[in-house]
């Protein structure tokens, strides 16, 4: 099995070539307005081959005026003309420079928006399809500095343009020695770079062996620094395992590196031969020239350095194409990430207004749905209506497929079987990210955002509601600690941004995510285990807070603090992928089944201790 | 400069050969641009003096072949040096891991410690990898300043042909001022040194500058690292979505390219100001040079080959002197982001120090008693960087074999409690006892193998169960590890694989997910497979449904009494077996007693527990206590 899947990844073929990543990053330039990356890039070239034609002259010039015994003033004239030339060039080219890298980088920074906004909008199953997210961490690589290839092609595409240039202007000049010297040193230069090139796709292949171990060393250093781990590691004395696991990766690695340095010797040795070669041929052809037409000393100073000079424009040339075919695989994976296909329906769909008075009505229709990868199915042939302002309570064991259920509900998962309809049409047909508006959420993974306790409460930096903000503090029992704080609902959070921010506790986190959510005020409220965290008192205070909070709104709770479900219009009662209970918290003990015999185990406690105080 | 050494010492220990190899690829380097510096001038005086062809082909043979070799032997010290290179990066990587292995926990809880990796991690962006810099920078350096010895030899040479006569090759008779012009080699040497260092100050003044605005930038910097990676954060991919949090992400990430873009047009100014001057101070130099070269073969004490040779080596100087300066810039550049290194080993270094001190503190020599209590003796706490004491002057006994439960409203300090006994922080005033022994004068090694932790944030790795539960990779003893499992009741649930099944899937695709209840499971049967003499469980039913929470309850009741157990719980039914509760509010010990005790107290647990008992009553009865 892990065979195949390594002949399959050797087949891999990058989606686009050089030339079309080459394109892509020209009409990308062009479409961002930042034309001046092209236009720079030109004159950059430009004057770089024009500086070196001075350098290549200014010597046999000035030796040629003291050949031909010239004038005092037309010597200096010669030397001044060049300098000045030179002077000139150079200053222009170092002006160019520094002006180089701004317009560049505002081009890597639209990649990146773009690739912000493809990971952070895309389907959800995409985001937790392993394809997708390697794309994401390789895509990420690309754009994450200035040496990465997003930006490093342009680098890469000015020195060939330069390389070109210098080349086709040497060539010419070369011309009138000998054809032949030309076309030697240019076949040498062709067939090294098809060794080359070969050898970097040789490296390119097996850059998927390296990643695998570099995955290992990361995962074991992400976790050595995390400080939740941290406690773990030391309590339990894992750092010999840590230890083991990274220098077995080390030794992996550092084998590695010695087989791919192999490899590359030879590259290094044909390249070697071929240099041999083409310089061998060129001076002597150069040499017999001199000899048969009796150059003088500037004439032959010139060729000479102009001999050396063609062989490096070649070599550089080769160099640019190697490197920017490395690139190229880069922009392609980038670009691969860019159009990784989506699931849902994200931009287009019938648009829907996201009504907080409005009635919804949502209902599964013999839903079954499988993870992708998986055999298994999480759910099975549910059927299920929510209606509008009900509140729906969902218990079952851990593993049952709650939170799946609420996912599929909510329309980060399309079913593997049967349909979604919201008010009886197939959510499918619906915009998407309109679709998400309906709800506001309590997830057991949640996001703290490095921004004051306002923002994330409000989820948006401006047009911040603070009476709202308040409001819904207050109901989620958090007001009383926002007050504490010197700086109130304005305090930052994570420490590791901010200096002067505050850490909340687990219990005061949840709270916080409530007020979220009861900020958005959206027609349906999902909280699943929203009181996980919380102390009796608070969790006491939410039930009984739950009808004024939910007023008007449907409702979904999952839990396993099956006291919390009384306060629900009817309960269901997941277990095995299906639904197997349902009714009112009183229908369901009558019934006597699975539901009445968990309460019974978890009320248990509670209810001795009363009869007892009874009795 | 002590930094530097310590760096290099560090490479040094973990590569033996990677200075020596960098030192001959750097020599190999400079052979070729050498030997083409000199004998093209031979070539070409022999040339114009009419030499034989034979001379000519030997020169120019030289030409090529020379390279040839340095060439051939550059392939090889490459090789070396980057197999090399590799090890010293990872083996840099590891030291810094190594750090955070190594460091005591306190310290992972500083901003310091993160700051400093922070800082690492950009420099590896900002200046490339220690190994570059070191073979492009460092050694680029030594070959630049070999070179520069060799061409301020060759113009030092040109002193010598100040007292030279007039030899009328080229011109009968030269100008007095060409005559003035080559007999002052000195002060063309001086006028040369000058605009070196002109051009050294301006750079200077600028790479300053420069820097300055790099720094003001690091903040806004270090906000965007935190946005880019929450996109990538499929953990709360679903809240990212339903709450339209991406609007908010690109309100940022569009607020920091307009600052980037800001400080790149100051940086932009900067470079044009400065640069601009160096540039002309260089070029200037070139002309001086050029100019006092012509006078020199006009007096005809320069051969016309030699003009190739001072010209070239003018040109070069120049070059050579720009790289200098520029390379002396960028290491100390590199320098001041990897730097960082070294102040990680001194964090290290620091925390390995209090470890040794341990065992010089009073008290260290006690015999450790195991049926001592546990007790906390005016215990004063406030978290490191905070003024607000957590615990001021708090006191408490457990027996041994006691079974405890703590509970309390969220934030009165529970979880910190227990990380004080674990001896995860340094309490500021007071003492705590375990074993009959000061935790201060114990070893942490020592300390954390009296205790079997569950802690509210828990961590799995990705690995096999039964690595996890033994907490070592490999060799566990795979009948206790499935006797444990079985106890916490999931041994059954798992594949047929059994313990050797992997749960997570960030190193390997074939392992299982496990749903938040599983994973407790296993984190509880980690802390059981320790067989600690203290077990202490934080939150240990919070997600688990009613069946797996009863299980851990009977676990906890069946728990035999040579254990010390602790449970921190806001599930009063899992307090209810313990022998004694403790109620903690705001740091302070506020109720102690069993459950009855302090239900007829009709204090904070009473309130407590009515509020949830409440829940769980027949329907006419609820709510009566509000």
């Amino acid at each position: 099995m892990k065979e195949s899947k390594i002949i399959r990844k050797k087949k891999e073929k990058p989606k686009y070539n050089l030339w079309q990543n080459s394109a892509y990053m020209i009409s990308l330039a062009w479409k961002e307005r930042e034309k001046k990356v092209l236009v720079l890039a030109l004159l950059s070239a430009i004057f770089v081959v024009a500086t070196d034609l001075v350098n290549l002259y200014i010597s046999p010039s000035i030796l040629s005026a003291v050949e031909r015994r010239v004038s005092m003033p037309e010597l200096l004239a010669t030397i001044l003309l060049f300098v000045g030339l030179l002077m000139l060039c150079s200053a222009v080219s170092r002006y160019l420079n520094i002006n180089l890298s701004p317009g560049r980088i505002q081009v890597r920074m639209a990649l990146i928006a773009a690739l912000n906004r493809k990971m952070a909008t895309t389907s959800y199953p995409n985001v937790t399809d392993e394809q997708f997210r390697k794309l994401c961490t390789k895509a990420g690589e690309a754009t994450d500095g200035n040496s990465q290839s997003t930006e490093a092609i342009w680098n890469t595409l000015t020195n060939l343009l330069k390389n070109v240039l210098g080349f086709v202007i040497y060539m010419l000049l070369l011309f009138s020695v000998d054809i032949w010297m030309v076309l030697v040193i240019m076949v040498t230069a062709v067939i090294g770079y098809v060794v080359n090139k070969h050898l970097y796709d040789y490296e390119y292949r097996h850059r998927e062996e390296l990643a695998e171990y570099e995955k290992q060393v990361l995962y074991i250093r992400r976790n050595a620094e995390d400080i939740s781990a941290g406690k773990d590691i030391r309590l339990f004395g894992m750092r010999p395992w840590f230890e083991k696991v990274r220098t077995k990766a080390m030794q992996a690695l550092v084998a590695f590196y010695k087989r791919a340095n192999r490899a590359y010797r030879w590259a290094k040795i044909a390249d070697l031969i071929l240099t041999f070669l083409r310089n061998g041929v060129a001076y002597a052809y150069l040499l017999r020239f001199v000899l048969g037409q009796g150059l003088s000393a500037s004439e032959f100073l010139l060729y000479f350095t102009a001999v050396g000079g063609f062989a490096q424009w070649i070599t550089r040339m080769l160099n640019d194409m190697t490197i920017l075919y490395k690139q190229s695989l880069d922009i392609s994976t980038v670009r691969e990430c860019l159009e990784y296909p989506e699931v849902f329906d994200l931009e287009g769909g019938e648009p829907l207004k996201a009504d907080p008075n409005g009635s919804y009505e949502i209902r599964l229709e013999d839903v079954s749905f499988c993870y992708p990868e998986s055999e298994n199915n999480i759910l099975e042939h549910i059927n299920l209506t929510l209606h509008p302002g009900e509140k729906l309570a969902v218990v079952g064991l851990n593993g049952a497929g709650k939170t799946t259920l609420v996912k599929v509900l909510c329309g980060f998962y399309d079913p593997t079987r049967g349909r979604v309809l919201l008010n009886g049409r197939d959510i499918r047909e619906y915009n998407r990210r309109d679709y998400y508006r309906l709800f506001s959420a309590v997830f057991q993974d949640f996001s703290l955002l490095a921004a004051t306790i306002a923002v994330n409460v409000a989820q948006s930096e401006d047009g911040i509601d603070m009476v709202r903000v308040r409001e819904c503090a207050k109901k989620a029992g958090l007001l009383q600690k926002i007050e504490s704080l010197p700086a109130g609902f304005e305090t930052c959070l994570n420490r590791q941004i901010y200096d002067e921010a505050i850490s909340l506790s687990g219990g005061e986190t949840q709270r916080l995510m409530l007020a979220r959510a009861l900020y958005k005020d959206a027609p349906v409220l999902l909280l699943d285990e929203p009181t996980a965290a919380l102390d009796p008192i608070a969790e006491s205070e939410l039930y009984q807070k739950y009808s004024e909070m939910t007023e008007g709104r449907t409702s979904i709770y999952i839990s396993h603090r099956l006291a919390s479900t009384r306060f629900c219009d009817r309960i269901i009662f997941l277990e095995k992928n299906h639904i197997t209970e349902e009714g009112t918290h009183e229908e369901l003990l009558a019934l006597g089944g699975r539901y009445a015999q968990l309460y019974e185990i978890q009320s248990k406690y509670y209810r001795e201790e009363a009869d007892s105080d009874e009795a | 400069m002590k930094k530097y050494q310590v760096m290099i010492k560090k490479i040094y220990s973990i590569s033996h050969t990677y200075f020596l190899w960098c030192l001959l690829q750097a020599a190999l380097g400079i052979l070729t641009p050498l030997v083409l510096l000199f004998l093209p001038t031979l070539l070409i005086d022999a040339f114009l003096q009419g030499a034989g062809w034979k001379v000519l082909v030997l020169y120019t043979a030289v030409c090529v072949t020379v390279p040839m070799i340095a060439h051939i032997l550059k392939a090889v010290a490459d090789r070396k040096v980057q197999i090399s290179a590799q090890k010293v990066e990872h083996g840099l990587d590891h030291a810094v891991d190594d750090v955070f292995i190594h460091a005591r926990y306190e310290q992972l809880e500083k901003s310091e410690i993160y700051e400093k990796l922070q800082k690492l991690r950009a420099g590896k962006h900002m200046a490339g990898p220690v190994t570059g810099m070191l073979q492009n920078q460092f050694f680029g350096l030594i070959s630049n300043v070999l070179c520069l010895i060799t061409y301020l030899s060759v113009f030092a040479g040109l002193l010598f042909t100040d007292g030279m006569p007039f030899s009328p090759v080229y011109l009968d008779r030269p100008p007095f001022l060409v005559e003035i012009i080559a007999r002052s080699t000195w002060l063309f040497l001086a006028i040369q040194a000058g605009l070196c260092a002109l051009t050294l100050l301006a750079r200077r003044k600028g790479q300053k500058r420069e820097q300055k605005i790099v720094e003001n930038f690091s903040q806004v910097e270090r906000k965007y690292g935190y946005f880019v990676r929450l996109r990538a954060d499929y953990e709360n991919g679903a809240d990212i979505r339903l709450n339209g949090l991406y609007r908010f992400l690109r309100g940022e990430i569009d607020d920091y390219n307009q600052k980037e873009r800001c400080m790149h047009h100051s940086m932009e100014r900067n470079n044009t100001r400065f640069q601009t001057l160096a540039v002309l101070a260089t070029r200037l130099q070139e002309f001086l040079a050029y100019g006092f070269i012509v006078c020199k073969i006009l007096y005809g004490v320069v051969t016309l080959g030699g003009f190739y040779l001072y010209s070239n080596a003018v040109t070069r100087t120049a070059n050579c002197i720009t790289a200098i300066f520029q390379q002396i810039n960028d290491i100390r550049y590199a320098m001041s982001y990897y730097e960082s290194y070294c102040d990680l080993w001194e964090i290290k270094k620091a925390g390995d120090a209090v470890e040794e001190e341990a065992e010089q503190k009073e008290g260290w020599e006690e015999k450790p008693d195991p049926k001592a209590e546990i007790e906390f003796r005016n215990v004063s706490f406030q978290y490191p960087g905070s003024d607000v004491w957590i615990f001021r002057n708090f006191n408490l006994r457990i027996k041994p074999g006691e079974h405890i439960a703590i509970v309390g409203k969220n934030g009165a300090g529970k979880s910190t409690l227990i990380k004080l006994l674990m001896g995860l922080y340094e309490i500021q005033e007071g003492a705590i006892y375990v074993h009959g022994r000061n935790i201060h004068s114990m070893k942490r090694e020592e300390l954390y193998s009296l205790f079997g932790t569950v802690f509210q944030d828990y961590r799995l790795l990705d690995a096999t169960i039964g690595s996890n539960v033994s907490a070592v990779e490999e060799g566990y003893d795979t009948e206790k590890v499935r006797r444990i499992l079985k106890e916490v009741g999931l041994f059954s649930t798992l594949p047929e694989d059994g313990e050797k099944t992997r749960i997570f899937r960030h190193l390997n695709e074939d392992g299982i997910v496990l749903s938040g209840g599983e994973e407790q499971k296993v984190a509880i049967a980690r802390a059981l497979y320790k067989e600690a003499r203290y077990l202490i469980l934080d939150e240990p039913a919070a997600s688990l449904d009613p069946i797996a929470e009863k299980e851990i309850n009977e676990q906890m009741e069946r728990l035999s009494r040579e254990h010390t157990a602790i449970i921190i719980s806001h599930r009063l039914s899992s307090c209810y077996f313990c022998d004694r509760i403790l109620v903690l509010e705001q740091g302070k010990l506020l109720e102690s007693g069993t459950h009855r005790e302090l239900l007829a107290l009709g204090g904070t647990y009473a309130e407590m527990w009515i509020a949830q008992a409440s829940h769980y009553q027949s329907t006419n009865e609820q709510f009566v206590v509000n």
